[in-house]
């Protein structure tokens, strides 16, 4: 009995942390459109298609995205703080200001914009699926009009960034 | 009078003498010391502040543009290059030279060599700025150390070329001592 209540004793505190060290998922890597899997994309703005590389850090996470004004870079630190990124628009720069943080297993990047006068908050929660293999993206756009909701899936292209991760080997990374 | 205390300005003034002094060096020791803390403070905001004018030029034109070129033309060449790292039949020389054959290759077809170079640069200026204590070194390994280490062991084999071809060691060796401190002592361009 005593020896029970002290493995469960173990297990409590144990298996928090444990389920704490798995809850940040790397979202390193590349990642496509699946339009078959998503919702549609509104009329009006085009067919859900492009490329999205990921490469992430213990403190940021930097999203490369392939748009027609070709490739977007967007970097968010991951420690709640604000991150401000420069988009080009048909219109120009516009500046964004993010807030990304981890909610379980999901990183929620809340970010607002100003077009045209008008205050557009966007909130996208991303999350592993299919032991890794895709990305879902659930997106709610507020804007005056309303809010819009969204949800993409994205299908995982990528197998590495750091090649001291895969062969450690190689002179570079000081391997005995 | 009987029983009027009397002061005895002598015995007075010699304890007056005697503690005067000591007052006065422990209010220069407790000036001194708050000066050097205010002083050392002032020194780590200053080298926060150089620290996050090389976060903010390195999110900003032309090092983002460079930068998503640089992950985009990766990820194209990527399972080439995966081939050859995972490739366990391959000696530790031969590992090299192949990996090596593919980067090189993948910069000349893709046209990466600005991209790299700039990045070097600002890599070297960062590392020089770490090592001369005008950066902040806990703020840089937070923020862009992982990013350096990890653009040098991806691009290594441009960096040796760089080396070979100008003939000049020194290239990029700031960043390879302040950022991949294992590999210095080792010939990585082998």
């Amino acid at each position: 009995m005593r020896r029970a209540l002290g493995l469960a004793a173990i297990a409590a505190f144990v298996l928090p942390l444990a389920a704490r060290a798995q809850s940040k998922p790397d979202f390193t890597g590349t990642w496509t459109v699946d339009p078959a899997k998503s919702d549609p994309v509104p009329a009006g703005r085009g067919a859900a298609s492009g490329t999205l590389t990921i490469k992430q850090t213990g403190q940021e996470v930097l999203f490369v995205n392939e748009g027609r004004q070709g490739p977007q870079l967007l970097m968010y630190r991951l420690d709640g703080s604000e991150s401000t990124n420069q988009v080009v628009g048909r219109g120009g720069t516009t500046p964004l200001k993010s807030k990304a943080k981890w909610d379980g297993s999901s990183l929620v990047v809340e970010t607002t914009r100003e077009l045209n006068g008008i205050s557009i908050a966007t909130k996208e929660v991303r999350r592993l699926s299919n032991a890794g293999k895709e990305m879902e993206v659930e997106t709610t756009i507020q804007t005056p009009q309303g809010e819009q909701k969204r949800k993409t899936i994205f299908t995982k292209d990528i197998q590495f960034a750091d090649p001291c991760k895969v062969n450690p080997t190689l002179p570079i990374c000081g391997h005995h | 009078m009987p029983g009027q205390h009397r002061i005895d300005w002598e015995a007075a003034k010699t304890r007056t003498d005697a503690i005067v002094p000591w007052i006065t060096v422990f209010g220069l020791i407790a000036g001194g010391v708050y000066s050097l803390v205010e002083y050392r403070n002032h020194e780590r905001d200053r080298r926060i502040e150089a620290t996050m004018a090389y976060v903010t030029r390195y999110m900003a034109p032309p090092l983002s543009d460079y930068r998503a070129v640089l992950v985009k033309r990766w990820q194209a060449h990527e399972a080439d290059l995966l081939a050859v790292l995972k490739n366990s039949s391959l000696t530790p020389a031969e590992l090299n030279r192949q990996y090596s054959a593919g980067v090189l290759a993948m910069v000349t077809a893709d046209e990466l060599a600005l991209p790299i170079q700039e990045t070097v640069l600002f890599f070297e200026q960062l590392a020089n700025c770490v090592t001369l204590k005008l950066c902040e070194s806990d703020a840089v390994n937070s923020m862009l150390a992982g990013q350096a280490q990890e653009f040098l062991h991806q691009y290594y084999p441009y960096v040796c070329h760089l080396r070979q071809e100008w003939n000049d060691p020194a290239i990029a060796r700031q960043l390879e001592q302040v950022f991949n401190a294992q590999s210095m002592g080792k010939d990585i361009c082998r």
